[in-house]
């Protein structure tokens, strides 16, 4: 995905040209003859939560106590100030929790990778299929491909981002998928598991 | 849900999902994916224009052509080659005219980002409109919710100021006739 610094956000995203916005849906550059909608936002300014002064009556932050704490960790349940809060998934953490309890947590939120399980599946079942002839890629193959899905599935219940990506469908039909690919390759490994001990018996 | 949108070329696969609050876009890497969030919340600009794929479509016209010279030349296997060519390359490149390339530009606090992608566009539409709208409703809840905590800043505030204690006032006084706990007389309370 292409980042720029740009100076305007109505400059034309070609040409960092004039553009002529009396019409939103039809928009030009009067520089480079670009056209396109352009829809203009107003997001609210920035806001800045200030940590405040706990005064005698308030709850005072477990790292800061001179700190008004203004949520509670969702992990330790400790009363937390703005400047421990960490929002993640819609929950309030504290930093302390975090850097300790919560490290996994932590990690998953911030990890800006994804496993794709599930792209391997119809990988090791072809491949599979493909080099049928010899026992040990069909022993391994399909295997892999059984042990990808379970991934899938895991995967599944433990993280809502992969969850959204691979649907309940898709789900359904990776499995269908490896249980077909699963009950092919049995009286084939059986049929060349035979013709390998025939041939060697005929020697 | 599965992903709203994806696209596949010469550089690699990219899939997009529209979630509340932000766009997910997933660039695969081999056995894993970079993910990517667009957060709508401080979203300025969208553009929405389209492109032709030169490239590609240059690529499979040639084919397309040598595909019509094999069914002029009057020979059955070049006349078969040439059907199976055509019949190949012609519905990509009518679906590469058709569709085109749609470029998703946002820009969010000063920096612009780029997100190009090839739908029908009947479906363009109404990715367009979602995230149009999405953008509008995130904005708003932020709005709404940065004027709710402003309120209750500022109720607190005003708690926090009434139930200041300025200097030289008296306070916890005991009852009539009663000594404070620690034996002092009611004049030791005064602050």
């Amino acid at each position: 995905m292409a980042k720029d610094t740009i100076n305007s956000p109505f400059d034309c995203p070609k040409c960092d040209g004039q553009l002529n916005l009396n019409d939103p849906e039809n928009a030009r550059c009067t520089a480079c003859q670009w056209h396109g909608q352009v829809y203009a936002f107003s997001p609210p300014p920035l806001v800045v939560i200030k940590q405040s002064e706990a005064m005698p009556d308030d709850a005072a932050c477990v790292h800061h106590p001179s700190k008004r704490a203004v949520a509670t960790c969702a992990g330790s349940g400790d009363y937390i100030c703005s400047l421990c809060m960490v929002e993640i998934d819609g929950q309030t953490f504290g930093a302390a929790y975090l850097a300790t309890a919560g490290k996994a947590k932590a990690s998953r939120a911030f990890d800006r990778y994804i496993a794709r399980p599930d792209t391997h599946i119809v990988t090791a079942i072809v491949w599979s299929y493909v080099l049928c002839f010899f026992v040990i890629p069909t022993l391994i193959g399909i295997p892999a491909a059984i042990y990808q899905f379970l991934k899938v599935r895991k995967l599944r219940r433990e993280d809502p981002l992969y969850a959204k990506i691979v649907s309940r469908n898709r789900e359904f039909w990776l499995g269908v998928v490896v249980v077909v690919a699963s009950v092919l390759s049995v009286p084939l490994l059986i049929a060349v598991i035979l013709q390998w001990y025939s041939s060697s018996r005929s020697w | 849900m599965g992903v709203d949108f994806s696209t596949r070329s010469l550089v690699g696969t990219q899939s997009a999902i529209i979630d509340d609050g932000c766009l997910i876009v997933l660039d695969r890497e081999g056995s894993r994916d970079r993910v990517w969030r667009i957060q709508f919340d401080r979203v300025q600009s969208f553009f929405v224009w389209r492109t032709m794929p030169w490239i590609t479509a240059v690529i499979s016209g040639l084919i397309l052509a040598l595909s019509i010279v094999l069914l002029v030349i009057p020979n059955p296997v070049s006349r078969w080659i040439g059907v199976l060519l055509f019949v190949g390359i012609a519905p990509i490149e009518a679906w590469l005219l058709y569709c085109r390339n749609t470029n998703l530009g946002f820009v969010r606090d000063g920096v612009a980002m780029k997100l190009t992608f090839m739908v029908r566009p009947a479906k363009r539409e109404r990715i367009v409109r979602r995230i149009r709208e999405n953008i509008a409703a995130t904005q708003a809840r932020l709005a709404l919710s940065q004027e709710q905590m402003a309120l209750t800043t500022a109720a607190t505030n005003e708690q926090a100021s009434d139930s200041a204690i300025p200097d030289g006032t008296l306070t916890d006084q005991p009852a009539e006739g009663q000594n404070p706990p620690d034996g002092g007389t009611s004049e030791q309370s005064i602050t």
